[in-house]
């Protein structure tokens, strides 16, 4: 481990302490819950689609400021995007927190690629990759408690 | 007055550097290190002596014994067994638990019976619990606490009455630090005839534990929360109890006779230690109890009581802290889980990483009651022989920096 800045960027600290899209949404077509067992984090999306595309996506829970900033920090990058284009943004946010020898283009993940630098941190990776997770099954209506054990 | 920073010296992890800092480690609840004496008592043994015990005629052999009897003697001495029958090597106090749940508990429970435990539990003295009342249709009562994490002995008789079989609790709680007034509660047990087991790993390497004055009829605890090696632990139990019980796992060493129709079994201890025992953790937790007595656990319990002290008064002026677990030394091992607001307990213990500090954050392996404490986790701090007031100084000063850094970043 070598600087705690690398993981704490300023704008994961500032969604922490500021979450953006937080609070129960009233009609959601989508939900799911996410739970990380070994911390206590928990998270819930509530995401409306309509044709195909995240017209509106909010998030409540409590966790971590990895967990919490990266859940809010997600709401922003999905919003308005087509399903096929959230899951492809799940998965290489995943590829990107778990693969040492990432390299692909993380253009698409705008501000999520801020949190890159916690690949380098194994015991932390859970934190950041609850809310991807939870995200992936409400879209998917799989209708269990995602768990990250 | 115990010279911790000379005891650091004896250990060669303390001396360590974790990113640029020294090491200060305060994760003693989980494990602990080990120091200089135990390491070299292991590697002595497997570069001198190492062979299997209780069957060689061979020199080795014979060696080999001896020095596992002798682990033996050394730990029934340690808390005042009245002899070394009555202690079996586990590979730690889950391990022992799960030894009398699974023996003594399906022997002896029916659907007429109740298990009374606590709500202090460390997860290893819950779920062996929960599975055995599935299969012995038995029921399981919770001794409650208060909201300072004491026990509530108000209604002792009426939770513990002639249903009672066994009653099964923790010494020290490992998530917030409470000290039971486990003779109370084992007064109680007797009075209605019930079995009684302490969960001692948190108490036994702290303080001086002595059996045969609380009157329990188990004791359980692990050797490397002790400077102790891993893998090798300990239950303590009445010798006449220990006969009546069936036999815990079977196989070599455990026997007395086999033919090929039957079996019969080895006499206790034996008949609870199937197959080659942790015979080089047996002598390296026989070299962590000698190494401890020259400290002595009177002393170990001050110095930590000292701490404690230290830590809590510092702490208490920290803005908004939730300090979890009774206020006073007297009724608190040497521990301190906490929260403080803004700071999750995850971010706490990365940043405290950075500065070569170790504590665990989480919950502890006590999560119901971490939740009845209307927390989801907590950071926690746990003291041993070898660390001092300037550690303490030091991990309270950059709680206080993580504070600024979470708020400013």
């Amino acid at each position: 481990m070598s600087n705690l800045d690398d993981i704490y960027q300023e704008l994961i600290i500032d969604h922490n302490r500021r979450p953006r899209n937080y609070g129960k949404l009233d009609s959601s077509s989508h939900s799911a819950k996410g739970h990380n067992p070994l911390c206590g984090d928990e998270v819930e999306f509530y995401i409306d689609i309509n044709e195909n595309k995240i017209i509106n996506i909010q998030f409540t829970g409590i966790g971590c400021a990895i967990s919490k900033g990266s859940a809010s920090m997600f709401t922003e990058a999905l919003i308005n995007k087509s399903i096929n284009e959230v899951l492809e943004i799940t998965s290489l946010f995943k590829k990107m927190v778990t693969e040492k020898d990432f390299n692909e283009n993380i253009e698409k993940l705008d501000d999520l690629s801020l949190l890159s630098g916690i690949s380098a941190y194994p015991a932390r990776v859970k934190c950041a990759i609850l809310s991807s997770h939870t995200i992936e099954s409400a879209i998917n209506n799989d209708q269990k408690i995602i768990s990250t054990e | 007055m115990i010279q911790s920073q000379d005891i650091a010296k004896d250990f060669p992890i303390l001396q360590r550097k974790i990113n640029d800092n020294k090491l200060i480690y305060f994760d003693n609840a989980a494990t602990t290190q080990k120091p200089t004496h135990v390491i070299e008592s292991i590697s002595n043994f497997y570069s001198n002596t190492n062979s299997n015990i209780h069957r060689g005629v061979h020199t080795l052999s014979m060696e080999s014994t001896y020095e596992y009897d002798q682990a033996k003697d050394k730990v029934a001495e340690f808390i005042n067994s009245p002899n070394s029958e009555s202690i079996i090597f586990t590979r730690g106090t889950t391990e022992s638990i799960n030894l009398v749940a699974e023996t003594w508990g399906k022997a002896n429970l029916d659907e007429s019976s109740e298990i009374v435990i606590t709500e202090l539990e460390h997860h290893s003295n819950i779920v062996p619990w929960q599975e055995l009342i599935k299969e012995t249709n038995s029921k399981l009562k919770y001794i409650p606490i208060n909201s300072d994490g004491t026990l509530n002995y108000e209604n002792l008789n009426q939770i513990i009455n002639s249903n009672t079989k066994i009653v099964s609790l923790t010494h020290v709680s490992n998530g917030i630090g409470t000290i039971n007034n486990i003779k109370k509660i084992i007064k109680e047990a007797q009075s209605v005839g019930a079995i009684t087991l302490i969960d001692a790993a948190q108490s036994a390497p702290h303080m001086p534990i002595d059996v045969q004055d609380l009157g329990c009829d188990f004791l359980a605890f692990s050797g490397h929360k002790m400077l102790g090696p891993t893998g090798i632990g300990v239950l303590y139990g009445k010798k006449d109890i220990l006969e009546e019980m069936p036999a815990y796992q079977k196989g070599g060493d455990m026997i007395l006779e086999v033919t090929y129709e039957k079996s019969s079994w080895n006499e206790v201890p034996f008949k609870f230690e199937a197959g080659t025992p942790n015979i080089a953790g047996a002598i390296g937790l026989k070299s962590a109890i000698d190494y401890l007595n020259l400290i002595s656990m009177d002393s170990i319990r001050e110095h930590e009581k000292e701490l404690t002290e230290h830590i809590l008064k510092e702490m208490r002026n920290i803005d908004g802290i939730d300090i979890l677990g009774p206020e006073s030394v007297e009724d608190r091992a040497g521990l301190v889980s906490f929260n403080i607001p803004n700071v999750h307990p995850h971010d706490l213990g990365t940043y405290l990483d950075t500065k070569g500090i170790a504590i665990r954050t989480g919950h502890h392996c006590a999560m119901p009651l971490i939740k009845k404490l209307g927390s989801h986790s907590s950071a926690r701090a746990s003291f041993y022989v070898y660390n001092t007031k300037n550690e303490i100084n030091e991990f309270v000063t950059q709680i206080n920096n993580s504070i600024k850094y979470f708020d400013n970043v």
